[in-house]
């Protein structure tokens, strides 16, 4: 029996052994793969870089809504759908502005304010940019998880109004700076950190606000711009505020337009409105914007054309084989190729668009050509002076509303010409711009107040090639320029856009108003949109 | 007729003395056995060398029984007195008859070191009795013949005459001599064992004695002795389910009818031989409660498995599998690079077990029968033991070979149409992929027939590849007939798959131990041109009684399975993408593929990768090698007391190439992606059971348990980008390589837990049953306050007709039998606290809007850090599952109807699971801690017997029904969460409705639920919101097996049906919107689709002057209701969902048992060829007609997310001869 007990002894002392080592041996909950902190340097890049991933199935539907290409064919028939949009509108809030807030609450605590300023004026940027595309949208409650996880929708006025006040701040933030760099250069994508960019940039941003609702307080918008003008703005092409994109394929750094069509699967067609705008008003912007895979494609994918074969806006028919044969994105802003081809019917009074120097030939685009280093334009030189023009026209900002539009047409004929010689195209020569200048002053100064801001936003549209969100905010605030009507449209003009089905779904402060919600969107105009 | 007996009886006396010198006479056998074997082959040689000590070490053995020495001092005493003491001293044991052995006859002995032998000898002679010592090692007393014959003389010729009876057992399997098992006089201590060779010698007191032959697992038989002198038994293994011994959880074995909750066992011949090499498919429609849900015709495509329905709502609801008592990793693990396969052609490792060296297969159904296994188990458990594992084997040499060789055709193709070409609105179209172009020459049509159209490549091959396709001009391209390919194309591109398995197992045992050893290897060709999947495995296995209470076993496998496929599984780039719906005037066989100039895909499909180039080029690897084992060491320290510990290994690699082929129309480049996969769980179970008699009619089985487990995951992916050299498969090929990020960058995981547990059952005399578990487990998932949870249950049962002695005419056995069990389970690893992810991809997750890091443009390089968008949660709780469980078995009539009924109502709380956060929050996952689903269910088997006769015709029925009914009650505070799925479409959980509904786009309605028609083009107007538009749960399976036997042969027939259960089957939704099958063949018409008019931008319905709905009025032709977004499947997703009811008959298989008298002469003992058929007719009344389309496919391989067909390889269907010999 003794014996028998020490045995008993030896097991029960082996249990409590096992038993001390025991937490040790379950504590390695830690992931040995991810950190659990970041450092300021590495999220910030971080935020610019989702801010323009996430905006490719943005850009794209409103591009497409505003006829400058055709993406889908049930947004081009006004037809929405809770996944048209649901990887932008999940990856801004997911990845760029919960990033911003992490920059921005911790930058505050290390009282590093550069990397605050740079975090709050994205976050005014991205932020009105979402209440231009859905209205009313989280902003109150977002970004808290740990807090909630269905944030209410807050008004689109009651947010645009905060942001104004949070971009104050931001300049303010970069203000306390008294370097040159508010961050390396090596964590700041859009400017390398230059202080004096980004203070450019929060300036133009806030006009560009301004603008946008200056439909709803005019005097007030009046009284701002005035300010604004007096002050620092993106005044030179150098200073624009355009994501680049690389060229890099592993990873890939490519501008999405290039990586989706210049390989034989492809989802775009080319607008027939744009293309055939810029054909028939001679404007050699067409030769970057626009790359022909055909000489002589054309409608229908009939063989007897000129090779802008691309589709009328709301032409709902199965494609047809024709990947080889549609005319597709160009050198900008997508940077695939230049087309350097004769185009076969052009008029002898064409004197900007013509086939002087046009050696090449059409090719099949291939994922080999072009760099596919494109840019998406954000708020531009060419914009700014546009939004100005607007606004002198239409409040009494005092501005000079014909030099504006004239600077705006010169800097973006400049802008496209300078990109495309960058990435193997021609350029357009110094006295083709001036021409084109001369020739669309000789319309303004002819034209009435109306025609006067139908050309100026005419202008901003096309100048704006490669960013829909803008120029779709512009047509609602002027109805400018005058689209083409549907071939067979399957509903209205949307007003603003569906909002993510997975915010739908997941949300559940929508209640179960999120399919009445979704379905009001295409009729409920946003709050400037009078 | 006298001297013919007499001749027997002589012959018998011979035989008789003869076996007196069965040593020397069985090692003789053994001789002839060896140099017959040695026929064989070189393995089979050297396994025997390895048995051949087991067997040769028992002569030795007995010798030295009697060779030991040992003194003894005894005076006058009785004989039992003498044999007790010597039995204790030299530590043998005596077998002997009390009526013949004169037990109280007074013997003296006096010994000094002298040998057992003699002391025997001299004690034993003058009373007339003869000892000798058996394979058992007994020493078994009997009375001399001699002496016999003088002392009863007169009693010779008496009937009551006490004699010697004789005789061999063999087994009834395969008529091999069966040792070791025990005969005795009923009602007496006399009794014997059989030795090496079968026979046993016993004497028995009178005529009217009768003779028990009994072993384990085999049917008891019982015989009158009469005046036999020689009786023969031939024993059967006993196929009475009411004795049957059951692997519990833990390993306990435990008798079936003392259960308080339902298990069901499947042995090996109802999984191996028929001619289905994943050991999860052969499981259909055999185990009530069980679903098995395959990927349809892909060789080593992933079956899904689920017991009783699915009750976590978003964590892992397979089973956990046990195989020789170590848990056995069953993940399938989704591709990632370049080129996704689709999760469906990723096979599950539960592959790597190889039904033939499976001895048996035991479902654990529910939390009652899996508890002691833990959090693990809570979707029941899979307990396999392996040839290798079985303890019980018979001794002697067994060598068993079985081959089979099966051919597999796709099981059903659509039936196309032969009228209409390439093309849209009746009109041939280049290019397009539909059929509704114009008809052929001789069609009977209102349209014009055309009669040929230019060769089809020539839309993208100009004449510098394709000179033959081009007039002498070089431009114009000829001409070529328009005719219907369509009854080709398809059906051309499937192959004739084959299955070919040969397996060897040995074993080989004595009383001491036993040795297993098993060599297989299996061969499945797919129906698809280069999709195989082959598995090698080798086994070998032990156990040993050592001297001093111990005993000890262990197994070691090693397995290694290769697979191969093209691009499968309805990934964009499968080669199933267009193959179904190719247009009926392409000729896909007869067109080249390759581009001979520089070997790029060819085909007439823009931006897709022609199928037969795929198989060619772009074929990905999996290759797994695989290793298992374990070492049981056990200690019995009393006769009541066993202290046992199992520790396991089970581990493996498997290394993936992912390869898209240079020349791939979807990426020209290519690319190779690599994939190691490093599995390894490691398992420690420590057992402490105390078997007691409480009272005489209460007994008590009490175990103690520890368990500790780990498991590790670690992957490394890289992706090679550009192909330098093609068909070179190699990451090092490649222009430039770059690691895979995973999901959350978790290459590395690592979760362990430790558990305490106890078990106790008390069984009250042979009717009633109560046993209690608990389970306290410390699992390293949860955070430190929470990690430590206990959980438990109560079980019993109570066999009434036993209790109150029921009359069993009629009733032959009744059981009622119920538990209430609660199990907790815990999380996966590292969901408790936020991290940051370096340097991954921005932007849109997958697609061209994602941006890969570091990130460089013309600016500079730019290394990046995100906040992961997955939200952790610091407070987790355990998820706990409380099932309650009542059943009752009855058997009718002596067994001849059989019916077990259960059924479980099983709730879950507190789930742990990973759902689609609100965006908004910050987040696109959360990691939740709540919500309640329950799933009741009903399990019926019923067996019936309506003939049976062992030695000619027997007819068996078994039948098993499965109900199963879940419900999503509460998603804490959320309506629905959405998951998963495969093209647009996704899984959806919704409060109050059943578990994983389909979501996806849906029709508008009105409030009346009359679809809203857009009255500008009769097209149904799409829902504002997704949908949950398709209910994939089933309402019923049935399986009905009917085997008949008649002597040597035997068929089954196995039945089944799956009611209901929805598919989004993107299959039949192609087929359709293409108008390739005939289906759509009569098309020249308009109609109308049902439904009301509605406003496209309201989505409310347009009411006419009265308030009323207007009825659709806009017609529109064929085509447009079925290709361009009609009512039909190629619009809104809720067009192509089906009602997956499906009658099939899923196996059928005739065996033949060779007869003794043909294998005489052979080296074989046994025989047996069988033809097995799968699969080979269906019947799914709720598609269309003429798509002919099998639903058990899944597209999306094992996961929660169910109910998907997006183009799946259709199933197979199976023909195989099957051989099994033993020696």
């Amino acid at each position: 029996m003794k014996i028998r007990n020490k045995k008993y002894m030896f097991l029960l002392a082996g249990v409590l052994l096992t038993g001390s080592a025991c937490k040790k041996f379950v504590d390695i909950n830690q992931d040995p793969n991810n950190p659990t902190t970041a450092q300021l340097s590495l999220l910030l890049p971080s935020t610019e870089i989702s801010l323009a991933g996430n905006m490719y199935q943005l850009n794209s539907g409103t591009e497409t809504i505003m006829q400058h290409t055709m993406w889908s064919t049930g947004i081009s028939r006004y037809q929405q759908q809770g996944t048209d949009y649901d990887d932008s509108w999940n990856g801004f809030y997911s990845q760029t502005l919960n990033d911003l807030e992490s920059v921005i609450s911790s930058g505050t605590t290390q009282q590093q304010w550069g990397y605050v300023a740079i975090a709050k004026i994205q976050k005014v940027y991205l932020y009105s940019l979402m209440v231009d595309m859905w209205g009313d949208i989280p902003y109150s409650q977002a970004e808290n998880g740990a807090v909630t996880t269905s944030p209410v929708l807050d008004k689109g006025a009651d947010i645009y109004e905060k942001l104004l006040v949070l971009l104050d701040d931001g300049i303010a933030d970069a203000n306390k700076i008294t370097a040159t760099t508010l961050v390396p250069s090596t964590s700041d994508v859009f400017y390398g950190g230059t202080k004096a960019s980004w203070i450019a940039m929060a300036n133009s941003l806030k006009l560009k606000m301004y603008n946008q609702i200056r439909l709803v307080d005019p005097a007030r918008s009046t009284t701002a711009i005035r300010t604004l003008i007096a002050g620092s703005l993106i005044n030179t092409n150098a200073l624009d505020f355009t994501f680049k994109f690389g060229s890099g394929q592993n990873p890939n750094n490519r501008h999405p337009w290039h990586r989706v069509e210049y390989q034989s699967a492809k989802t775009f067609y080319q607008n027939q409105f744009f293309m055939d705008l810029l054909f028939t008003s001679d404007d050699p912007r067409l030769r970057s914007f626009i790359y022909r895979q055909n000489a002589t494609a054309g409608l229908n994918n009939s063989a007897n054309s000129n090779g802008y074969y691309g589709r009328n806006p709301g032409d709902g028919t199965a494609a047809p084989a024709d990947l080889a044969r549609r005319a597709d994105f160009g050198v900008y802003p997508a940077g695939g190729l230049y087309d350097n081809s004769p185009i076969n019917n052009l008029t002898a009074a064409n004197l900007y668009l013509t086939n002087t120097g046009a050696t090449g030939t059409p090719k099949v685009i291939a994922v080999t050509d072009g760099t596919g280093a494109g840019v998406i334009p954000l708020i531009t030189n060419a914009m700014v002076k546009f939004i100005r023009a607007e606004a002198a026209l239409t409040l009494s900002t005092g501005d000079d509303a014909r030099a504006n539009f004239s600077d705006g047409v010169t800097a973006n004929l400049n802008s496209v010409s300078t990109f495309a010689v960058a990435n193997g195209g021609v350029a357009i020569p110094a006295a083709s711009i001036t021409g084109i200048v001369a020739r669309l002053l000789q319309q303004y100064d002819a034209a009435n107040a109306a025609g006067k801001l139908n050309l100026v936003m005419t202008q901003k549209y096309i100048a704006t090639y490669g960013n829909g969100m803008e120029t779709y905010n512009d047509y609602r605030r002027t109805g400018l320029p005058a689209l083409r009507g549907l071939l067979s449209p399957l509903s209205t003009f949307p007003l603003r856009l569906y909002y993510s089905q997975t915010e739908l779904s997941a949300n559940t402060s929508f209640g179960a108003n999120a399919s009445a919600l979704q379905v009001a969107q295409q009729i409920t105009p946003v709050f400037w949109d009078k | 007729m006298t001297w013919v007996r007499d001749f027997f009886v002589s012959f018998n006396q011979e035989i008789n003395k003869k076996s007196n010198k069965c040593m020397q006479k069985c090692k003789e056998t053994r001789k002839v056995l060896f140099i017959q074997l040695m026929r064989i082959s070189v393995l089979q040689i050297i396994s025997l060398f390895m048995f051949s000590g087991v067997l040769f070490a028992n002569p030795g053995l007995s010798e030295s029984i009697l060779n030991k020495r040992l003194s003894i001092n005894l005076k006058n005493v009785s004989l039992e007195t003498a044999l007790n003491n010597i039995q204790a001293k030299a530590d043998v044991k005596f077998v002997y008859s009390s009526t013949v052995i004169p037990l109280s006859s007074k013997v003296t002995v006096a010994a000094s070191q002298e040998k057992l032998s003699d002391i025997l000898t001299g004690m034993l002679s003058d009373l007339g009795v003869n000892y000798v010592v058996n394979a058992s090692q007994y020493i078994v007393l009997k009375k001399n013949e001699l002496a016999m014959a003088d002392s009863l003389m007169i009693n010779a010729l008496l009937a009551n005459q006490q004699h010697t009876v004789t005789g061999k057992v063999v087994g009834k399997d395969d008529g091999k001599p069966f040792p070791g098992v025990s005969v005795v006089v009923k009602g007496t201590k006399t009794g014997t064992v059989t030795s090496a060779d079968g026979t046993y010698k016993i004497s028995v007191p009178n005529s009217e004695s009768v003779l028990v032959f009994t072993y384990i697992s085999f049917q008891t038989q019982e015989i009158a002795v009469g005046t036999n002198k020689t009786i023969n038994v031939v024993l059967a293994e006993s196929s009475n389910a009411l004795t049957e011994v059951v692997v519990t959880a833990a390993g306990i074995k435990r008798e079936k009818t003392t259960l308080g909750y339902s298990v069901s066992t499947l042995s090996s011949d109802k999984l191996a031989q028929k001619s289905e090499p994943d050991p999860l498919r052969a499981l259909t429609g055999k185990v009530a409660g069980v679903s098995i849900g395959s990927s349809g015709g892909v060789a080593g495509g992933a079956t899904n498995i689920n017991i009783r329905g699915s009750s976590s709502l978003n964590g892992n609801n397979q089973p956990l599998f046990v195989v020789d008592g170590v848990p056995f990793d069953n993940s399938s693990f989704g591709n990632v690079g370049g080129q996704s396969s689709g999760a469906s052609s990723v096979t599950n490792r539960a592959f790597d077990l190889d039904p033939n060296n499976i001895q048996s297969m035991t479902v654990l159904k529910g939390a009652a029968a899996a508890a002691l296994y833990g959090s693990r188990a809570a979707n029941g458990a899979v307990i396999i033991t392996t040839k290798a594992g079985k303890k019980m084997s018979r001794k002697g040499t067994e060598i068993t070979y079985n081959t089979s060789y099966s051919v597999e055709n796709v099981s059903g193709l659509p039936e196309y149409q032969t009228k209409y070409g390439q093309g849209t609105n009746n009109d041939y179209r280049q290019g397009v992929y539909g059929s509704w172009g114009q008809p052929y020459v001789g069609v009977q049509s209102i349209l014009p027939t055309r009669a040929t159209i230019p060769a089809q490549l020539t839309r993208s091959f100009s004449s510098a590849v394709f000179p033959q396709l081009y007039q002498a001009d070089g431009v114009t391209p000829i001409q070529i007939p328009y005719r219907s390919y369509s009854e080709e194309n398809a059906k051309n591109f499937f192959q004739t798959g084959s299955v070919y398995e040969n397996a060897l197992a040995i074993s080989s045992g004595s009383e001491k131990g036993n040795l297993n050893a098993g060599f297989s290897r299996t061969n499945n060709t797919g129906v698809v041109p280069n999709n195989e999947i082959n598995r090698t495995s080798f086994n070998i296995s032990g156990n040993m009684k050592l001297d001093n209470k111990f005993y000890v076993s262990g197994s070691m496998n090693y397995v290694t399975t290769g697979q191969k496929t093209p691009p499968i599984g309805g990934a964009t780039g499968s080669i199933m993408s267009a193959l179904m719906y190719t247009p009926t005037s392409f000729d896909l066989t007869g067109s080249p593929f390759e581009n001979p100039i520089d070997g790029s895909n060819v085909y007439d499909y823009t931006g897709l990768d022609n199928p037969y180039w795929s198989t060619k080029h772009s074929v990905s690897t999996s290759n797994v090698d695989r290793f298992y084992g374990n070492l049981v060491l056990g200690f019995d320290p009393l006769p009541w007391l066993n202290v046992q510990n199992t520790a396991g290994y089970n581990a493996y690699t498997d290394r993936r190439l992912n390869v898209r082929g240079k020349g791939s129309s979807s990426y020209s480049n290519g690319s190779i992606a690599t994939d190691d996969i490093y599995r390894q769980e490691l398992d420690n179970t420590f057992l402490v059971t105390a078997n007691k008699k409480l009272t005489p009619d209460l007994s008590l089985r009490w175990i103690l348990g520890n368990n500790i487990n780990q498991r590790l995951t670690d992957r490394k992916a890289f992706y090679g980008d550009g192909i330098i050299v093609a068909d070179l498969n190699t990451i090092t090929n490649t222009s430039s390589v770059t690691p895979i990020q995973l999901t959350n960058n978790r290459n590395l995981l690592k979760q362990r837990y430790y558990a305490f547990f106890t078990d106790i059952t008390f069984d009250y005399k042979d009717y009633a049953s109560l046993n209690l578990v608990g389970r306290n487990d410390i699992s390293s998932t949860l955070p430190a306050n929470n990690r430590s949870y206990f959980y438990g249950g109560a079980n019993g049962s109570f066999i009434f007709t036993k209790a109150f002695k029921m009359d069993d005419k009629i009733l032959s056995f009744g059981k009622v039998r119920g538990g209430y069990t609660r199990v907790g389970n815990e999380s996966t690893a590292y969901q408790t606290a936020e991290f940051y992810l370096v340097n991954s991809p921005l932007g849109a997750t997958t697609g061209v809007g994602s941006i890969g890091s570091p990130f460089t443009n013309s600016n500079g390089t730019y290394n990046s850090s995100t906040l992961a968008n997955l939200l952790t949660n610091s407070n987790l709780k355990p998820e706990f599952i409380t099932e309650l469980e009542v059943g009752t078995e009855l058997q009718f009539f002596k067994n001849r109807i059989g019916l077990d009924v259960t059924y479980y109502n099983k709730k879950s709380t507190s789930q742990i699971f990973e759902v689609t956060a609100a965006p908004s929050s910050g987040y696109t996952t959360q990691i939740l801690n709540l919500g309640e689903a329950t799933n009741k269910g009903l399990e019926i088997a019923l067996n019936l017997a309506p003939f049976r006769n062992p030695d000619g015709f027997s007819w068996d029925i078994s039948t098993v029904f499965t109900r199963n009914r879940n419900v999503i009650n509460n998603l804490g505070g959320y309506q629905q969460f959405v998951f998963g799925g495969a093209n647009g479409t996704s899984s959806v959980h919704m409060v109050g409705s059943p578990y994983g509904l389909i979501y996806g786009t849906a029709y508008a309605r009105d409030a009346a639920g009359e679809i809203l028609i857009d009255p500008n083009t009769g097209k149904p107007l799409v829902s504002g919101s997704l949908k949950a538009i398709g209910n994939p749960n089933p309402d019923f399976t049935l399986g009905i097996n009917n085997s008949f036997t008649y002597k040597s042969f035997s068929l089954s027939v196995l039945f089944d049906l799956k009611k209901g259960g929805d598919i989004y089957s993107n299959t039949v939704g192609q087929m359709l919107s293409r108008g390739v099958t005939r289906d759509t063949e009569n098309r020249e018409g308009v109609l109308v689709s049902p439904g009301v008019l509605g406003n496209p931008a309201t989505l409310q319905p347009i009411l006419d002057a009265n308030g009323n709905t207007i009825p659709n009025n806009v017609a529109m032709s064929y085509e447009d209701l079925f290709f361009n977004n009609g009512i039909g499947p190629g619009g809104v997703m809720e067009g192509s969902i089906f009602d997956a009811t499906v009658f099939r008959l899923r196996e059928i298989s005739l065996a033949f048992q060779f007869p003794k008298s043909l294998l005489k002469g052979t080296p074989f003992g046994s025989g047996m060829i069988s033809v097995t058929g799968r699969n080979l007719w269906y019947y799914a009344p709720n598609f269309p007609k003429y798509t002919n389309f099998d639903p058990e496919v899944s597209s999306l391989g094992v996961g929660n997310s169910q109910g998907y067909d997006n183009l799946s390889v259709p199933t197979t269907k199976r023909f195989g001869v099957n051989l099994r010999f033993s020696f």
